[in-house]
This record gives structure tokens, sequence and C-alpha cells, in this order.
């Protein structure tokens, strides 16, 4: 339903309502345990992170530490969990869970607590059929850009639900490429390049689609992801990749209801926000509260690039519009130092005279906002 | 008798003698004519049951005659031919007579001819009032008179501009004080004692009003009554003054459409559900929203009517609006405790909307112009006297609107409404009246070129009105109530869908009112009604649609009632109400109905089976007694103590577990699994007027419970679900309160204010922790608003300006607050526990509107008036919600606020 939408369009049509932002207060907590674990049949090790909830005017994260920590199968297999930092329990090696056996999670904490998901079935995940772009105006925010889609099908007609999780990925150069730098009193080669660099992001909502009304096992064009002009994403290569899980319906409506109560709201038809259940539980209360859901399932996964070619027509906001160079005699050099400005490099304006162009940091380091290290995928 | 002054000019050449008390007037003229030698020339209507009673001592004809027609509305003139004419009504002087402005004391402009008109058209209503009030009427056959005897005048009121019937009118007499009020067709029928007596009127928006009878036997009456100083609306509620203290109601809000006009209107639409949100105990979750909540009752629970159907969503535009057009409503009433029999279907209330019946003398209408709609309404005879219509239709220019805007988002959307609603009212004769009437409303809207919706009511009725004899009438109804609403999406080529939902409410009844005698009334009746639901159905659109066809099975129920009802004086003190309804329902096949464990939860899990039961085959039936009690006991005339207790069941509920009731939530049959609810309310108020009767005030207060109130689990699936009675639990309600309100309704400053105290609780005990809320404990409703104070002020400064004011504070509704944050899968998260634990802030809003009433001449083609309107005047931004969404990985808070601006609006009203 596009209460949402209808909803903002009233208060753009009849401009009188408002949204005004505010720092919640808190109004009572209650500390309830946190556990997030995914089985999956990656190359990683299967990691559980345990915590504590925390009142909603606080920012902290509360790990649960010192618990013990093991995934059993249906048939008995156990596998012991290890602490490797505070809260985060790690699996001696990856798992490689089978597809169709059940799975526990149990976890006894340092209190004596213990604490057991529900089995979970290892689920197989069809390959996602295709991830695209297409490029595709919002006129009414002013803006332009792409928007990712996702057709998957099952042809098996045996999965029915799905989740995505995608992570962005996109190229970026500064200003200047800076070839020198002053440091000791001395101007050095510099060998690490720090004008291209690469940032990442990754999805902050929850993306997931049902085909359960359908008479086949298809998504059509799900959207997934809208990268607009707003940012310089798109300013040069941009790399948008997809995992997809299948979910049962049991965990499929558990993140459905996540998403209603922390995603969906602010409309005139507002459900009423409720609790979120998951699917562990307190062996000895029943009534205690676990935030979280085991989940486990096959991952599949599909990158897209999209190339500043093929999306003509669109302005890109430069980063760096602002970035000016200033040049400088050699005797200045330890005073712009002083400063804080950073060496470019020289430029031999006669003979055996030199002098020294400099910028800010910002206009020549592309670390202070990326990473120069490229991604294997790039 | 004003104009007759100039006849003093006249040579007096006749002297006349004699004595006559109560003289047919035709026996004075034979009397006159005999002694000299005059012809009395006139039409025998002028001086139709016209007595004469004076003496006439050696004096000339012209001052006796003067005598007779003072404060009448009969002119004469005596020419040179000895001839005495006799003229009736009001006459257009080219010249006013010298001394008239010396009583207005005005001056000569322009004004004054306006003035002139308005007064004139006083002048003449004051003496065809006189007229009336002067003549006799003998009912029944003459007869001598015996002490202790009684007998029955019925008939109706009518309003005498229009022929309207009016409703709610109080015809009584004072010695002994005997009184009835009209009912919705204007009619009366009063038991008193035979002899002669004044009987008295009175009724909202017309001059009180008397007429002198003589009652020798059963006989009828219709009495004609005379709109306040129609061209300048101004309103003067003088009848009904001791209603609130006399009557036998409580729990009773009558609003009419002159008091309508006096709330500011929000967005230049006079609104009557928002007008009854300044009611006591009627609250609403957040302006803008959808639906009314009556004493702790749920949106659904309000039996809302219009001409006696069904109304089953009464707004427009996501509930901005309601469907109602202001210019055809004739009066609203509103039940709220101590309902009678008649009514019954819903818990909570009775919102009964009357329309206006066209104008049987002549063709008028009226209309306006407010930022969002335009309004027509005509009306007028077909065959004078008899046949009328009336038709009124409104619809918005938002479409238009939004087309103008340069943002191509909102180009491409679209928002529109229109309501319609005709009327035809046909006295066939003395006894039989029908009417007939239509009513639809229609709302339309599509967002950025994705998905439309579009819903409806529709509504028709046809209704006979027989008159037995004076002390029985009955009408026979056939009612016909429809709401559908439609979802079309073909964006995304393979999951294009149209999903519909609709029900058809078709209803027959017969309601019959007894006057026994001057201390009974008696109402009984019979009615059954078919519910007809198709709940839900999507298919898929278009050739490339891979949805999955799902219809849901109809459901069908019928919902049967008989009722009795008796008013009783049982001294001038006391007077008690007894009403017994029986209601009874039937959910009927052809339908399957998933059957559950008998020992555990209704859950996916626990069902055992299906059972499918034939076409008609009766699936469950409930049904059960509804008592209705009141009681008054009242103190001398001023004050009144009054007691009601009334039992209501329900056997179709509207399903949403969202804020704000919205246009797509379902109405759904009572059935195994699903309970009908129960509603239980005591009420005991006390009444007294102050000051004359001007000033009323009464405190009431009531306890309500309810049983099997729904109530929805946690993240619910109302829309084509199949188990639907997975999702609810059949929870139970009690709320209580105490409502008091203060009212001045005449005078320079006029209005209300009105302050309640009510908690409104619901609970679901479940024997299983899948059907317990917040624990099983009581948890407040989301319409739970503790304190609420009204204050409603009209300030009149002249007939043509006026200032109205609306303040509004109310405690602010509960919501469900995060009582913890966690990261979960590298974003936050919030914790909800239990329900409606916290409040939003308090609500405060005062609105200020300006009347300006346009050139009064009465000659004049069109009555205008400009209506200049702020909403919400001190711009504060009161909270509709509260809520937290994770953007971006962080939770971030938000407060909604619909209307966070003084909204400044302006309308134009005309009437021709």
């Amino acid at each position: 339903m596009n209460w949402i939408y209808i909803f903002l369009f009233l208060l753009m049509v009849l401009h009188f309502g408002c949204v005004e932002e505010f720092d919640p207060s808190s109004k009572g907590h209650e500390n309830l345990l946190v556990v997030e674990a995914f089985l999956s049949n990656d190359d990683e090790n299967f990691i559980v992170m345990l915590a504590r909830s925390t009142p909603i005017d606080t920012n902290a994260v509360i790990p649960e530490w010192g618990a013990d920590v093991s995934l059993v199968s249906l048939l008995g297999d156990q596998f012991d969990l290890f602490e490797t930092s505070s809260g985060t329990y790690e699996s001696n090696g990856p798992i490689y869970p089978v597809v169709g056996m059940d799975y526990q999670l149990k976890i006894q904490t340092r209190n004596s607590k213990t604490y057991e998901s529900k089995m979970v079935k290892m689920r197989d995940t069809p390959p996602i059929k295709d991830a695209y772009f297409k490029f595709e105006e919002i006129p009414s925010a002013g803006l332009k850009g792409v928007q990712f889609y996702i057709d998957t099908e099952d042809p098996n007609n045996n999965t029915w639900f799905y989740r995505w999780e995608w992570e962005e990925t996109w190229i970026f150069r500064v200003a200047f490429r800076a070839n020198l730098k002053y440091e000791d009193g001395e101007i050095k080669d510099r060998e690490e390049d720090i004008f291209t660099c690469w940032k990442s992001g990754r999805s902050t909502s929850i993306e997931i689609a049902t085909s359960k009304n359908l008479s086949k096992d298809i998504i059509n064009e799900y959207p997934i992801n809208y990268v607009s002009s707003e940012t310089d994403r798109l300013s040069q290569r941009y790399s948008f990749n997809v995992k997809q899980y299948s979910l049962s319906e049991e965990s499929y409506n558990y993140w459905k209801e996540l998403q209603k109560a922390t995603e969906n709201l602010g409309t005139l038809f507002d459900p009423q926000p409720s609790i979120v259940k998951g699917n562990y539980y307190n062996v000895d209360d029943e009534n205690e509260i676990i935030l979280g859901y085991f989940d486990a399932a096959v991952v599949r996964e599909q990158r897209v690039f999209v190339n500043r070619a093929d999306i003509p027509g669109i302005k890109i906001p430069y980063n760096y519009a602002n970035c000016e160079d200033s040049i400088v005699s050699k005797y200045l050099i330890p005073e712009m130092d002083e400063w804080g400005w950073e060496m470019i490099d020289e430029e031999e304006v006669a003979p055996g005279s030199f002098v020294y162009h400099f910028s800010t940091n910002y206009c020549i380091d592309c670390t202070i906002y990326g990473t120069n290290t490229r991604p294997d995928f790039w | 008798m004003l104009f007759a002054d100039n006849v003093f000019c006249q040579e007096e050449r006749f002297v006349v003698d004699g004595k006559y008390e109560d003289t047919p007037f035709e026996l004075f003229v034979k009397d006159i004519e005999r002694q000299v030698p005059v012809q009395f020339m006139y039409h025998p209507q002028i001086v139709d049951s016209f007595y004469v009673s004076a003496i006439f001592n050696r004096e000339p004809l012209s001052h006796g005659l003067k005598r007779i027609f003072a404060d009448t509305q009969v002119y004469f003139f005596i020419n040179d031919r000895n001839q005495v004419i006799l003229t009736q009504g009001y006459q257009v002087k080219d010249k006013l007579p010298i001394n008239y402005f010396d009583r207005t004391g005005l001056a000569n402009s322009e004004a004054e001819l306006e003035v002139v008109d308005y007064l004139e058209e006083e002048e003449k209503k004051k003496n065809l009032q006189k007229s009336m009030e002067n003549t006799i009427t003998e009912i029944g056959a003459k007869s001598k008179i015996k002490d202790g005897e009684y007998s029955n005048v019925a008939g109706y009121v009518r309003d005498v501009t229009t022929g309207e019937p009016l409703f709610g009118a109080l015809v009584y007499i004072d010695n002994p004080r005997i009184g009835v009020a009209t009912d919705q067709y204007g009619f009366y029928s009063l038991t008193i004692p035979t002899g002669k007596h004044d009987l008295f009127l009175r009724c909202i928006g017309f001059k009180d009003s008397k007429r002198q009878i003589i009652l020798y036997g059963k006989g009828t009456m219709d009495i004609e009554l005379l709109e306040d100083v129609i061209p300048l609306k101004e309103v003067v509620i003088e009848a009904e003054k001791d209603v609130n203290v006399a009557g036998m109601q409580m729990g009773l809000d009558k609003l009419d459409a002159q008091s309508m006009k006096k709330v500011p209107p929000i967005l230049g639409e006079v609104d009557v559900l928002k007008i009854a949100l300044t009611l006591p105990g009627v609250q609403t979750v957040g302006e803008g929203a959808n639906g009314i909540n009556v004493r702790g009752g749920t949106a659904d629970q309000n039996l809302m009517l219009i001409n006696d159907a069904t109304v089953f969503n009464p707004t427009h535009l996501f509930g901005f609006f309601s469907s109602f057009n202001p210019d055809v409503i004739k009066s609203v009433e509103l039940h709220k405790g101590g309902i009678p029999a008649q009514y019954g279907g819903r818990i909570s209330s009775v919102f009964e909307v009357q329309t206006k019946e066209g104008n049987n003398r002549k063709f008028v209408g009226s209309g306006g112009i407010s930022p969002v709609t335009t309004r027509l309404t005509f009306e007028g005879p077909i065959i004078k006297d008899k046949l009328s219509y009336i038709v009124g239709g409104r619809s918005t220019y938002s479409n238009w609107i939004l087309k103008q805007l340069p943002n191509p988002a909102i180009k491409n959307s679209n928002a529109s409404f229109y309501d319609f609603y005709a009327k035809l009212s046909y006295d066939v004769n003395e006894n039989n009246s029908l009417y007939a009437s239509g009513y639809m409303s229609k709302d339309q809207f599509k967002l950025n070129s994705d998905t439309s919706y579009s819903y409806a009511n529709e509504n028709a009725s046809l209704q006979w009105k027989h008159m037995f004899n004076n002390k029985l009438y009955g009408i026979l109804s056939g009612i016909y109530s429809g709401y559908s609403y439609g979802i079309f999406s073909e964006k995304n080529v393979v999951n294009a869908f149209g999903m519909d939902y609709s029900i058809k409410n078709y209803s027959g009844k017969a309601d019959f009112s007894f006057f026994p005698s001057s201390k009974h009334k008696v109402d009984f009746g019979v009615s059954t009604m078919l519910y007809a639901l198709q709940p839900g159905s999507l298919v898929p659109k278009g050739s490339e649609s891979l949805i999955n066809e799902v219809i849901l099975e109809n459901e069908q129920g019928v919902e049967s009632a008989v009722y009795i009802g008796e008013n009783f004086d049982l001294s001038s003190n006391v007077s008690l109400y007894g009403g017994f309804r029986y209601s009874l329902y039937q959910y009927l096949g052809p339908k399957t109905v998933n059957e559950y464990a008998p020992n555990g939860p209704i859950e996916e899990g626990t069902k055992i089976g299906e059972h499918e039961y034939g076409k008609n085959e009766m699936i469950k039936t409930y049904q059960g007694p509804e008592l209705r009690l009141s009681a008054k006991y009242a103190f001398g005339v001023q004050s009144s103590l009054k007691f009601s207790y009334n039992k209501m069941r329900q056997y179709i509920n509207m399903l949403s577990n969202t804020t704000s009731i919205s246009p797509t939530d379902i109405w759904k049959l009572s059935d195994p699994n699903i309970l009908p609810q129960v509603g239980d309310q005591i009420s005991l108020g006390y009444y007294r007027n102050f000051k004359n009767n001007t000033i009323e005030g009464s405190v009431e207060v009531y306890y309500k419970t309810i049983q099997d109130m729904i109530d929805f689990k946690s993240g619910a699936k109302l829309i084509l679900n199949e188990d639907l009675e997975t999702d609810i639990i059949n929870g139970e309600g009690k709320s209580h309160g105490v409502e008091v309100l203060l009212k001045k309704k005449t005078g320079k400053l006029n209005g209300w204010v009105s302050y309640t105290y009510s908690r409104a609780m619901i609970r679901s005990d479940g024997e299983y922790s899948s059907e317990q809320i917040n624990n099983g404990e009581y948890y407040p409703a989301s319409y739970d608003k503790p304190h609420s104070l009204n204050v409603l002020a009209n300030w009149k400064f002249s007939r043509r300006f006026s200032i109205s004011s609306n303040l509004a504070y109310s405690t602010g509704r509960p919501i469900t607050y995060p009582i913890a944050k966690y990261y979960y899968n590298g974003i936050e998260r919030l914790h909800y526990s239990e329900r409606n634990q916290f409040r939003i802030p308090n609500y405060f809003r005062f609105d200020l509107s300006m009347n300006i009433e346009g050139n009064h001449k009465v000659t004049k083609f069109n009555h205008s008036s400009w209506t200049v309107a702020v909403y919400n005047l001190t711009g504060r931004d009161n909270a509709y919600s509260i809520y937290f969404v994770s953007s971006e990985g962080k939770v971030k808070g938000y407060q909604l606020s619909i209307f966070a601006n003084a909204i400044p609006t302006i309308t134009y009203n005309f009437r021709f």
C-alpha cells in the first residue's frame, strides 16, 4: 500500500503538513539479548554476534561476552564457536552446511542462561536471473540517476520468498595527483597512490519480495536501489553487487514485520508498531524476548557495473570543484607544511628554478574519504 | 397593521353599533350590511376561521374594522361605491408612511431600501404570524365539551415558505403541560383535554408561535411555521429551550444546519463530522483522520445513517472531508447513550443525518465555492404542495489544481471526489406520502502514474408513510446501501493487478408510531437486512501478469430485529422509557468455514479442517435481547435527573489495525470464529437550565463495557486473508467518562463549552499467549484522550457580520513507543513492546472565522455570504504521530503534524 506516497503527496499539494526530526528520549528500557547469526555456504567462518540492546537515546554497542556458542545439526554434528573479539564468536574455519539439513544455534551466556534457536533448514537459493539498471528520472525530486532492478526466478517453483543485500563501490579521483611530499624537512617522492580511491556502501534497508501471489516463482523488476545524480557515485564507474538469499515463509514474515515496525512508518495509516518475534528462545523462560532471527541459506551474487558512458546526459556533481593549488617558492615550503598544506608537485619555471604546488589535504588525498586499495573485482 | 394607517384619510360616512363575541366573520358582515349601506367584497379564504370579538359603540366603521383587523394581514378599503374591499397579504407601497423611519431611526440612503426590504419582510411575517395566531381553529365534530374528556389532534408541522416538514418541533399546551416533538416527517400526535387551548410551537430556526384551537373531538391540523428572519440567517435558537431539562433524551446531541455554519470551517468546508468533534464524548485519533470515536468506541461502532441508509465510509480524500454535502443536510443527531429501541446494529452511537426535503412552494437553489470544492443544490415543486425534489451535488477541482502545479510528479497524480444526493417527496394524499432518495459519493486517486485507488458509497431508499389514523402511522422502507473499493496497478507488467472489495446491504423495515394517549407514545417495528460481501478479489491485469487470481468466498448474513419502545409520563415529574429489541443474526452459506481444534488458540497451526456449507445453509446464529431503558425525574422546570441503560449488539465489524481507518479497510461479518460485539452502557445525567432557559447545562457520566471487542494480533494481515480469524482476538473493552456541557443558544454571544474526562481501555486476555496483548492487561485504546475541552463561541456584531471561534484542547493520544535499540545486520533497529503505553504531546488548536452577509435586499435575486476562516490560527504544530524510522543505518525520530501552520480559507456561499 502506497500510503507513504499518498501522504507525501498531500503534504506537497497542500503545503501545510510538516515532519520534524527530533532526538528521541528514552522512556524506560528493556535490556534484551540480540543474536545475529546467518549460516551460509561461503568460504568464510560462521560468525555469531551477541550484544545487548541499549536505551534508545544511547549510542553504544554492548557486546555480550563470555558466552558459549555452538551450532548443531539435526544429525548431531556440533560446531563450537570461539570468541574472537568481545561479543563476536567465530567457527574454526568455514562450515559448509548441507542444503536440506536442519541446524540450530545454542548459546549459554556467562550468567548461565541457555538460549536456543529453532531448528532451521539450510535452503538452496536460485541464482539471480538478472541484475540491471535503467536510467530513470524522479521528477518530483528533480533527480536523474539509475534504478537497479532484480529479476529472479526459480524454475522449480520452490523458493517464493527472497531477500537481497547489496554493496556498492565506486571509483573517484581527487583534484590533484600528488607526486611529491614534504616530510621531515625533505621533499620526497610519494610512493603511495592517493589520487584514485574507491568508496563502498551497503544496503541500509530491508529488501525482500515474494512471488507467493503469482502463478510462477518469478520476481520481475524488483526495484532494489536508486543511485541519483545527487552524489558523485556515478562520476566514473560504479559497481553494484547484489547477494540473494532465499527465505522461508516464516523468515520472510520476520523481515516484513521488522520492516513495518522500523521503516514504513510516518503515514496517516501506520500500523501499530509491535514486537517483532524472532526464532530464539530462552530454554527456561518462554516469556523472555530475544531479538534476532537465525537463518540459513545459500547465497547467490551478481555484480553490475555502470560506466559513465552508459549514462550520457546526466550531470554529476564534482566534489573537488573548489580545489585550488597555491604556488610557492621553496622558501615557503616549511611554512605551508606548518599550516597543513600538502605538496602536489614541483614545476621548473626556469632552468634549475623550481616552484612548488600545494593544496589542501582534502584535494589531494583520496584516502580521507575512501580507500586506495583496489578491490579484487575492479 | 402598519400600512392600514392611510385609511384614516378617508371620509367617515358610516357609523355602526354592535357587540360580537367569537362571531364568525360571515355573520358579522351580515350584521354590518344590515346597519349601513355597504357591501363587503372579499374572497372567503381571507376570513376563513376568522372570528370577531369586538364592541362597536356608535363609531365609524373604519375605526371598528381597523380594530378587528389590527394584528392581522387583512387590509380593507372603502371606495366611492360604498364597497368594503378586503385584501390579504402585503402590498408594496410606492411611498412609505411618514413615521416609518422615525421608528427605525435610519437615514435616507441606499442602505435604507435594504433595511426597508428587510423590515417589510419582517413586518409581513409578523402580520402573517399574527393572523395565524389569532385564527381559532375548531377541531373535531362540534359537540358539547365535557370536563376531563381527552381527544387527539395530529398533523404536520411545516415551514411556511418551503413546505418542508420540520423535525423536532415542539407542540404543546401549557395547562396541563402536555407536549410532543414532531418526528422526522414533521408529524405530531397530541392527546389533550377537549376544549379551548393555546397550542404552542417551538422549533429551532423558526419563530415561536401558537395556535388557538377548540378541540371538540379527534381531528387533524397542519401547522406552518415562519422561519426566523430568513434573509439574515440570524441564528436565534429559541426553540427547545427547555428540552434539555424537560426532554426524555440523554446522550443526544443535535446539530442543525444553522448551528453548523457557526463552526469555523476546515479548508473552507463545513463538515458535520468535524463539528461533531466539538461535542462532549466525541474523539478522533488525529486531525484529518477518518472516523470518530464516541464514548470509547471504535469508528465502526457508529451507525452512520443518511435517511435511514447506512453509510459505510462517510469520508472523502483519505478522511480530510466528510462525504455529507452541508447544503442538503437538515439536521444531524448523535445518540451517544440512551439509544432508542428502533436503532440497532452498532454498539457505540447512532449518527443520523437527515436531509432536507425539496421546497414544495417554489424553486430555490444554493451553493458555494471553497478552495477545495464547488457545491450546487436545487429544489422545488413538481406539483405544488404535493411533489417536490431536491438535488445536490458537490465536486472538487483538486484535479485541476494538481494539473496546474509545475511539479511533474504531481501533474501525473490525480485525486478527485464528488458526491450527489437527490430526493423526491410526494404527498399522495392526506394519509399517504412517498419518499425516494438516492445518495452516492465517489473518490478516486492515483499517485504518480502508479497505483490507482477508488472507492464509492451508494445508497438508495424508498419509503412509504401511511397514516392509519390520528394515533397511528407507519413507515415502510426499502433501503440499499453499498460500499466498494478498487485498487489497480499496472506499472510492473508481471505484477499488474486489480483488487476489489464490496459490501452490499439490502434492508426492509416497517416502523410504527402509536400515540394511545397524551402520556404514552409507543414505537414498534420489524426490520431485516441482508448483507452480501465480496471480501476481496485479486485478479491479474494484462496478458503478461502472473498474478494468481485470488477470489475470497462471498459472505452473507441476515440481521433481523423486532422492537418496541414506549414513552410513558408517570407524573409531571417522572417519565420513563422502556425499549426492547430482539436481534437475530444468521451467517449463511455457501461458504467454507475453517475449523480449529476446540482446546487451543485459533492459529494456522491449530486448524483441523474445513466445513463446507451449502447455499443459504445456516452456518451460525447469534441472537439476543437488547434492553433500552431511560428514566427522568424533573425537579420543577429548571432541572432534572436522567438515567439510561442500553444494550447493543453488532454483527458486522470493520477491520482496521492502522492508526486512522483507511478507505481500504474491510468490513467483516461475524462468523463462527469472530464473535459479535455486545455493548452495555449505563449513564446518569443532571440537567439544569439557567437564566430563563437561555443557558443550559448538563453533566453526564457513563460506564460502558464491550464484550468480544475486535482486537488485532501484532502484524495482523487483514486484506485478502482467507484465515482472518487467526489474526483477530475477541477482546473486551471498557470505558467511562464525565461529560460537561454548557450551552448558550441565544444572544449576541452564543456557543458552547464542553469538557470531557474519559478513558477507553481494551483488554485481550485470551487463554493462550498468542491471544494476549500487553500480557492480558487493560491498555488504552489509541483514541483514549482523558481530557478534552472545546469552546465554541459566536459573536454577532450586526446582522451582516459575525465572528466565530473554536478552541480545542485534548490530551495526546497513546502511542506505542520503542523501549530498546539494537544493531542488526549493521543497521539500527528499534524494539517495541507494550501497546499504547506513551502519549504524543497534548493537542491545542484555535480557529477563527468571520461571516459576512451580502446585501439583504429581499428582492435581490441572490443572497450571498462570504466566510473567511483561519484554521489553527496559532499555527501550532500539533503532533499527529511520533514515529521512528531506520534510515541510512540510523534510527531517527520524527513528529508528523498534519496542519502545522495557520490555514486561511475563503468561501463564497449563495442562495437564489
